[in-house]
């Protein structure tokens, strides 16, 4: 009823007294507010994973951590230069980080391990096939020709049977080198032993 | 050290079926290790096969295996010795030492030891580095191949005290080693 009588009173005094309403932008846009509508959808991305925890404020103790200590902190890869200049966690709850180029590398950590390579034997083969000139023995035939092996330094030795290879470990803490030697396996015939090694000075006619 | 002896070195990087690991021997011109280096075994992310793709593979051996364990080494060798002929330019390019793909060949002896000759490949030599072996046959880079008769010599010296490709096996063996002890 109020609207329809102030519609009466605007037509009357338009007619009668020839006014008109004039409306401002601001009354219009209450009116009839702008509406825009898409038929785009709106996508949310959300983590799988659940959010991080920090525990323990780790990178506080970096400053005094070796690069390829911290490193590790990253299951491998490693920081080549990062440094905080001072942390204070105290009354005035500071934190001031100096801040550098972060370059994380994935790092292979070489190991040094000289024992592990004095354990593995040193490999001759049987070089027989190669003597341009087998050398002969009396009552004897050569069954193998390994060289070269430095005779003093050798502590230990065994052949293998299946691939014929003489396996030997040099004693490395022993200063002394020797001498360069040929070792020959012998088969003799009518002797005591069928077996016989012998030792021959590298550059010395063999048989 | 006694002073005029060559060091040689023996680099490998093997590659398994879900990782890489790479070894490096230095050794006197008698086979007697100087230095001994390895890395763990480097298992490829998720995340680095997506990225790196076919590239993977250059990545982990150069990038990764190569870079630190060359940069590992303290003993220098004067040349490198390596099995596979596609690391020559990386290990060159990390070490700024000379390097050669070597292996052994089944052709007939060459007339004297020392004697080194060019293929129809190019950068690639037969050298007789003995009297009682097969040639070994050598692949330098194309910078390189003016210096083959340098390498030679090197290489044939430091045959008359070793067998030149028998650290390769060594390395091998200690490797197994590391292997078996990281399994248990």
């Amino acid at each position: 009823m109020p609207r329809l009588i102030a519609e009466l009173g605007r037509k009357l005094g338009r007619i009668f007294l020839g006014r008109i309403v004039v409306r401002g932008l601001g009354e219009l846009r209450r009116q009839s507010p702008l509406c825009v509508a898409t038929h785009f959808r709106a996508a949310e991305v959300r983590p799988l994973r659940t959010e991080p925890r920090v525990r323990a404020a780790m990178f506080a103790q970096w400053k005094k951590t070796r690069a390829q200590s911290a490193g590790t902190l990253l299951g491998g890869y490693a920081i080549e230069r990062f440094r905080v200049k001072r942390v204070s966690l105290g009354k005035a709850k500071k934190c001031e980080v100096r801040q550098y180029k972060l370059n994380i590398k994935r790092r292979a950590a070489p190991k040094h391990s000289m024992a592990r390579i004095n354990r593995a034997p040193v490999v001759r083969h049987n070089r027989l096939n190669f003597l341009k000139k087998a050398p002969k023995f009396e009552h004897a035939t050569l069954l193998a020709f390994y060289s070269p092996i430095f005779q003093e330094k050798v502590k230990k030795s065994a052949l293998d049977k299946a691939s014929g290879n003489l396996l030997f470990w040099y004693d490395n803490e022993r200063v002394k080198i020797g001498e360069k030697y040929y070792l020959l396996l012998l088969r003799v015939f009518g002797g005591k032993e069928p077996l016989k090694w012998l030792w021959i000075q590298a550059g010395k006619k063999v048989g | 050290m006694e002073k005029g002896k060559q060091l040689i070195g023996y680099l490998t990087v093997d590659a398994q079926e879900n990782y890489f690991r790479g070894a490096a021997l230095v050794t006197d011109s008698r086979g007697i290790p100087t230095d001994f280096r390895y890395t763990e075994p480097v298992r490829p992310t998720k995340l680095e096969r997506i990225l790196y793709g076919s590239a993977l593979d250059i990545y982990l051996r150069e990038d990764i295996i190569l870079d630190n364990l060359l940069g590992a080494i303290e003993t220098k060798p004067s040349l490198w010795l390596l099995e596979d002929a596609e690391l020559i330019g990386p290990v060159q390019k990390i070490s700024r030492t000379p390097a050669i793909a070597v292996e052994a060949s089944a052709r007939a002896p060459l007339d004297q030891s020392g004697q080194c000759e060019p293929t129809a490949e190019q950068g690639v030599f037969m050298l007789q580095a003995d009297n009682i072996s097969a040639p070994l046959r050598l692949a330098v880079s194309d910078d390189n191949i003016s210096k083959i008769s340098q390498f030679a010599q090197t290489l044939t010296s430091s045959a008359e005290g070793m067998e030149l490709l028998e650290p390769f096996s060594r390395i091998q063996r200690a490797l197994e080693t590391v292997s078996e002890s990281e399994s248990k």
